[in-house]
């Protein structure tokens, strides 16, 4: 969506003539916007959504502010000449403006609502000529880790994908209710602990992306973020490839460290991954006190069919 | 002011109307009570299945002690119903007899909730269990101070009616507790064909 | 014997904390140094703690209001000076979780120690005047629901000295807020004050309900009622419905957190999203009970300051029914990301959009009340013509942030929190100041300053745009809420500017306690005596400044919606009957404030697990009550003749000022006064109209 980034800057600029506008970019840090510069399809369609409701909604705010100021201004007691009727104070032909204005853009913006709603639902898969990657993201005190099942390597604080491949992320906690977004991509989805939730992103272009947790979860929440990378095929491979050489396995005993509360977590990368770690996680919380027991062994992460539990639907 | 007893009972009949405007503040306060007890339910409804590996309803219930509950509590309606026709027809010693009655009756249904609470609590199902557990007695418990707190009311009018007798106050503060007394019936029907009935049918079928 | 309670709870890591807490006590020290040098025990405990009249009660009320309005605001500039410090390279001065505590104080106290007690201040002060009742129908428990509402502001007051305050932001969720992730007592001393104050806003809403559905002077038919009389009972009714839900869902966070019971843990069957559900149950129609009165207020400022009838009564009533109702139909908008299917998220997100529809009526409905008056720029004015604007901005905000397509993206990001607070500040902050500015005279006989209520207006106003702007702006750069530090420059700009704006409402803050003494000082200058200062138009305004304790002394007859207009037009206004009554009027008690007392004691021993002392204090309410109910003799006689000498003295004052010459040829219900206050004859007036 690299296209829209040039217009709509300028649409900023000109609001303040006189200045180049490239002044203006650079004192206000307008490309930061990230909501308005997106990198994926979802993104887009959220802005999208919001710049048309916000069109309609000048309906709205310009005749309110307009008859405001102008009545304010107008009938102020100072001006005598003015027409003066106090006992008036009912007209059926202004009401059926007054209530017909507003239901018809409620009309407009429900059928919006409707439509991006459904069109936007986290669970729906999006539509691409690649498959989907699967991720498994847990939400931790105070990082993530992201499991790529399909390649059996895990990452904490750093997540990779090809462009232009959607992602299948599935969401669980393994403390308090965290909030998974990364605002270039698109939707935030709760992370929560005995529950699975499920996002779907797509990046369209290459890039770094900033990602965090939005929802207040303790003192180390400010630093709770993570590097989405947008890779060609290529080098995303290459990216799988340098997480199976690094030769450090997230066996059960490196599992129970990473899940002590810790903050500021530089990204690390892991060569191996249990199967089925991400069910049994969230069905420990079900059925016991959230805790991996310490008998625990690697066969009892396969062991029940765990993940088909806690549905948050 | 003319105070001829018959004149007197009228004052009292008029105070206890259930629109006058006390006893209507009294109603606005049950309705928020209802929406108290709907969270409750409302709890119990969304864990009554979240057994967490504990017991389950058909392990804790048992249909005799519930019935016998029940009974004890539609049984102390009547009776306050009863104290309220005294009420009306002006009788002092026959609404004495007839709150007593009452307050046994609800005394006969604590007695017994709390028994079998105990009980429970025994074979390991306490509160902190399971969800389904916690709704339970939150629940069933937060009923049951309803009616612990109605029969220190019920003493307290038994007392002002011994007394002072039959004054427009106090006929008044009567039909505000009848209001309650009647509610907590209610309540308790609900109670049961959410909590018992359900967990009986799946605990008698399983 | 003091169950958790040690000497550490006393000891703060933090300078910062030291240095408030000896702010705290050395001004408590003055106060009661002050009151005991000028001998004032005496005169407060008859007049004011005893005290079962609205009047003073609603002034109790307001004082707790501004004394949390400081804080919460010293609360909030904190923040902003924390979020300006902060940033690249820098991280500002405070700790993660005296920042938490910050915001979650901040949140927690102006609703429900700022926003509610001024809300049900002003209700306390104007609807019994303004229906026409001597009192409000249950007096002594008006006064319960005062204390209760003191005792729980004293408990947040006290976690500042004793322990800590919440971490877990002002919602508390769980399972955050759960033992297991929040162990201190912070959170428990959130949930006590809650929950006392929200057991006396229930009780307040009951009275309410009550007093407006029974008690309203003959001749004032429900369609009849002033617009603010309706707000309130609308907002009474959804008290009384709503407020439960919270009462339920603290009392089940509490047994979570002391008893073991799993109803929200995240373990053993519990919950989380339960109580995220009872919560907002109960918080989407706050929202509503929190501005429904403001839009009373404004409606009652633009017809007196229009001198014009109100546009649209019938609209403005059923529109209000109309938010009142979808209020409870809403709350799933609060957790869009939660993972509902897209249907269930579409309809809670048309449902909110639809309440859009009433609330946009009323606000055409003032914007052509305006239209053909005649409109005076005294200070409520100002706040309502201030209000339009700006709330109409967060009305935006919020039908975007109602469509869950657009919410997966805004969500908890900075655009949420300018959002609610471009809504709730000029909603209802600006409400209250109007309301305040308005009923001001009639509770204290004299006017507030015009000089410095501009300035504090217009601090208010310009500050709130330079601190809001800034995070909707930040929101759009995805910006989430509740961060102690981060290390993106572009943020770090907008977010000093944000504190810039708090800077400057500060200004505005200030200008208006400078306001409250100025007038104060010159408030011979400033007196209003004939009880009128407005050319009102509703039943407050036919009594004196400051009423008399009765209120009315012959209850008013109603036959209009303005009701006290058309006394002035036909000649009834000031009327005065062939002979006066003995007024029977409730006495003033110490119970309510013993009640208070032990609420007090109970919250703080559950905090701290002293269950002794907590038994104690429910076994001394159950006994303050009972005794009570054996007291038979709970009013006193005013007689009449002190009744008539009352009268004639108001007469007299309404004479001197000429009152009777000025109101005795209105023939429409328009202004008595040119600006310059000159009577003008009301036949040379203009009468035409649109059709309709």
């Amino acid at each position: 969506m690299r296209t829209l980034r040039v217009p709509l800057i300028v649409l900023l600029a000109l609001s303040l003539s006189g200045c180049s506008s490239q002044w203006f970019i650079d004192t206000f840090h307008l490309n930061e916007l990230v909501t308005f510069f997106t990198a994926g399809p979802i993104a887009a369609y959220q802005r999208n959504v919001m710049l048309f409701t916000f069109m309609v909604m000048l309906f709205v705010l310009v005749p309110v502010v307009g008859f405001t100021l102008w009545f304010a201004w107008h009938y102020r007691a100072g001006n005598q000449k003015n027409t003066y009727t106090p006992n008036w104070h009912h007209s059926n032909f202004l009401e059926a403006f007054l209530w017909g204005g507003p239901v018809a853009i409620i009309l407009i913006l429900a059928l919006v609502t409707i439509v991006s709603t459904f069109d936007l639902d986290p669970y729906k898969p999006i539509e691409s000529e690649n498959d989907p990657i699967r991720v498994q993201a847990i939400a931790m005190d105070w990082k993530w880790l992201f499991i790529y099942p399909d390649y059996g390597v895990a990452a904490v604080n750093e997540m990779a994908m090809p462009v232009d491949t959607p992602l299948q992320i599935d969401l669980t906690s393994v403390s308090v209710m965290n909030g998974f977004m990364i605002p270039r991509l698109g939707s935030q989805i709760m992370a929560m602990s005995g529950m699975r939730t499920r996002l779907h992103l797509m990046a369209d272009e290459k890039g770094e992306f900033f990602g965090k947790n939005y929802q207040y979860s303790g003192d180390g929440f400010a630093n709770q973020r993570f590097t989405a990378e947008s890779l060609s095929q290529a080098d995303f491979d290459a990216w799988v490839d340098k997480a199976r050489s690094s030769g450090r396995p997230l066996d059960l005993n490196a599992y129970r460290s990473l899940v002590e509360p810790s903050r500021n977590v530089d990204p690390i990368l892991y060569s191996s991954v249990p199967d089925g770690l991400f069910g049994y996680v969230m069905h420990r919380f079900q059925v016991g006190d959230g805790k991996i027991p310490p008998d625990a062994v690697p066969s009892d992460l396969t062991a029940d069919d765990v993940a088909q539990h806690g549905h948050a639907h | 002011m003319a105070s001829s007893p018959s004149h007197d009972l009228n004052r009292v009949r008029a105070a206890a109307r259930a629109d006058s405007e006390v006893n209507f503040g009294f109603w606005a306060y049950l309705m928020s009570d209802v929406v108290l007890f709907s969270m409750l339910f409302l709890a119990y409804v969304n864990l009554s299945q979240r057994y967490a590996g504990g017991p389950t309803p058909g392990d804790i219930f048992s249909l005799h002690g519930v019935f016998l509950e029940t009974m004890a509590l539609l049984a102390s309606s009547l009776t306050f119903g009863l104290a309220m026709v005294s009420l009306h027809q002006g009788k002092k010693n026959h609404i004495i007899g007839w709150l007593l009655a009452t307050f046994l009756l609800g005394g006969f249904f604590l007695w017994h909730e709390v028994s079998e609470f105990v009980h429970i609590i025994h074979e390991g199902a306490s509160f902190d269990r399971s969800g389904f557990l916690s709704a339970y007695f939150g629940l069933v418990g937060t009923h049951g101070a309803h009616v612990f707190f109605g029969m220190i009311w019920l003493l307290t009018m038994v007392a002002q009616v011994a007394l002072r007798g039959l004054t427009p106050a106090i006929g008044s503060r009567l039909a505000r507790l009848s209001l309650f007394w009647h509610f907590l019936d209610l309540v308790w029907i609900c109670v049961f064909s959410t909590v018992y009935l359900p967990g009986l049918i799946q605990g008698g079928s399983a | 014997m003091f169950g958790k309670l040690t000497l550490d709870a006393f000891h703060h890591s933090s300078m910062i904390i030291v240095f408030a807490n000896a702010i705290m006590i050395g001004t408590g020290l003055a106060v009661v140094a002050a009151l005991t040098y000028y001998r004032k025990w005496g005169y407060l405990y008859r007049e004011w703690f005893t005290t079962v009249d609205h009047k003073k009660i609603g002034v109790i009320y307001i004082v707790i209001a501004l004394i949390f309005l400081l804080r919460g605001f010293i609360d909030a500039s904190m923040v902003r000076a924390q979020q300006a410090t902060a940033g690249p390279g820098m991280d500002g001065y405070l700790e993660a979780g005296h920042f938490a505590e910050l915001f979650t104080g901040h949140g927690t106290m102006m609703i429900f120690f700022m926003a509610m007690p001024f809300l049900v201040g002003l209700m306390n002060i104007a609807i019994p005047l303004q229906i026409g009742a001597r009192d409000v129908s249950f007096p002594l428990l008006n006064a319960v629901s005062v204390w209760l509402t003191a005792a729980a502001g004293a408990l947040v007051m006290i976690s500042l000295l004793v322990g800590s305050f919440s971490e877990a932001g002002w919602s508390g969720y769980t399972p955050f807020s759960g033992l297991a992730h929040s162990p201190g007592p912070g959170v428990d001393y959130w949930i006590w004050a809650l929950q006392i104050s929200g057991i006396s806003t229930t009780l307040t809403g009951v009275n309410f309900v009550t007093t407006i559905l029974k008690k309203r002077a003959p001749g004032m038919t429900l369609m009849r009622m002033p617009m603010f009389t309706w707000t309130v009972l609308c907002t009474s009714i959804l008290i009384v419905v709503s407020f439960p839900a919270l009462t339920a869902a603290l009392a089940l966070l509490a047994l979570d957190r002391s008893a073991g019971t799993h109803f929200f843990t995240s373990i053993m069957g519990g919950d989380q999203m339960l109580y995220i559900n009872m919560f907002w149950l109960w918080g989407h129609p706050e929202v509503y009970i929190l501005v429904l009165p403001a839009f009373g207020i404004f409606s009652e400022v633009v017809t007196t300051y229009c001198n014009k009838r109100l546009f649209g009564y019938t609209s403005m009533v059923w529109a209000t029914m109309a938010i009142a109702f979808l209020s409870f139909g809403v709350w799933v908008h609060h957790f869009y990301t939660m993972g509902q299917d897209p249907l269930r998220n579409s309809i809670f997100g048309i449902a909110t959009m639809i309440i859009a529809i009433p609330t946009g009526v009323k606000i055409y409905d003032w914007i052509w009340t305006m239209f053909r008056g005649r409109i005076e720029y005294k200070l409520p004015m100002l706040w309502t013509l201030g209000f339009l604007i700006t709330f109409v901005m967060g009305g935006m905000s919020g039908v975007l942030l109602a469509i869950p397509g657009a919410d997966y993206k805004m969500h908890n990001s900075l655009f949420l929190v300018a959002h609610f607070h471009n809504v709730l500040i000029p909603g209802t902050m600006f409400g209250l100041l109007a309301g305040f500015y308005y009923w001001f005279p009639k509770v204290f006989g004299f006017r507030l300053d015009e000089k410095w209520g501009r300035h504090s207006f217009w601090g208010w106003l310009v500050g709130f745009y330079v601190a809001f702007v800034p995070l909707y702006m930040l929101g759009i750069m995805g910006m989430p809420r509740r961060m102690v530090t981060y290390d993106n420059p572009a943020w770090h700009f907008w977010l000093v500017i944000a504190a810039i704006g708090a800077m400057i409402v500060a200004y505005g803050i200030f200008a208006m306690f400078m306001q409250i003494y100025v007038s104060w000082r010159d408030r011979e200058k400033n007196a209003d005596l004939t009880g009128d200062p407005w050319g009102g138009r509703t039943l407050e305004w036919s009594i004196p400044s400051p009423p008399p304790e009765y209120n009315f002394a012959v209850v008013p007859e109603v036959r209009d919606r303005d009701a006290f207009m058309e006394m002035k037009v036909s000649n009834r206004a000031y009327e005065r009957p062939a002979a006066y009554e003995d007024i029977h009027m409730p006495k003033s008690t110490p119970m309510p404030i013993v009640v208070a007392a032990l609420s007090f004691v109970f919250g703080f021993a559950y905090v701290w697990h002293i269950w002794w002392l907590a038994g104690l204090c429910v076994l001394g309410t159950v006994a303050a009550v009972i005794v009570r109910s054996f007291n038979e003799e709970t009013e006193f006689v005013i007689p009449a003749a002190e009744v008539e000498a009352d009268e004639d003295a108001f007469h007299r004052r309404l004479k001197d000022a000429d009152v009777f010459e000025r109101i005795k040829d209105i023939e429409e219900y328009g202004d008595e006064r040119t600006p310059n206050g000159q009577f003008v004859e009301p036949t040379t007036r203009a009468t035409s109209g649109l059709p309709g």
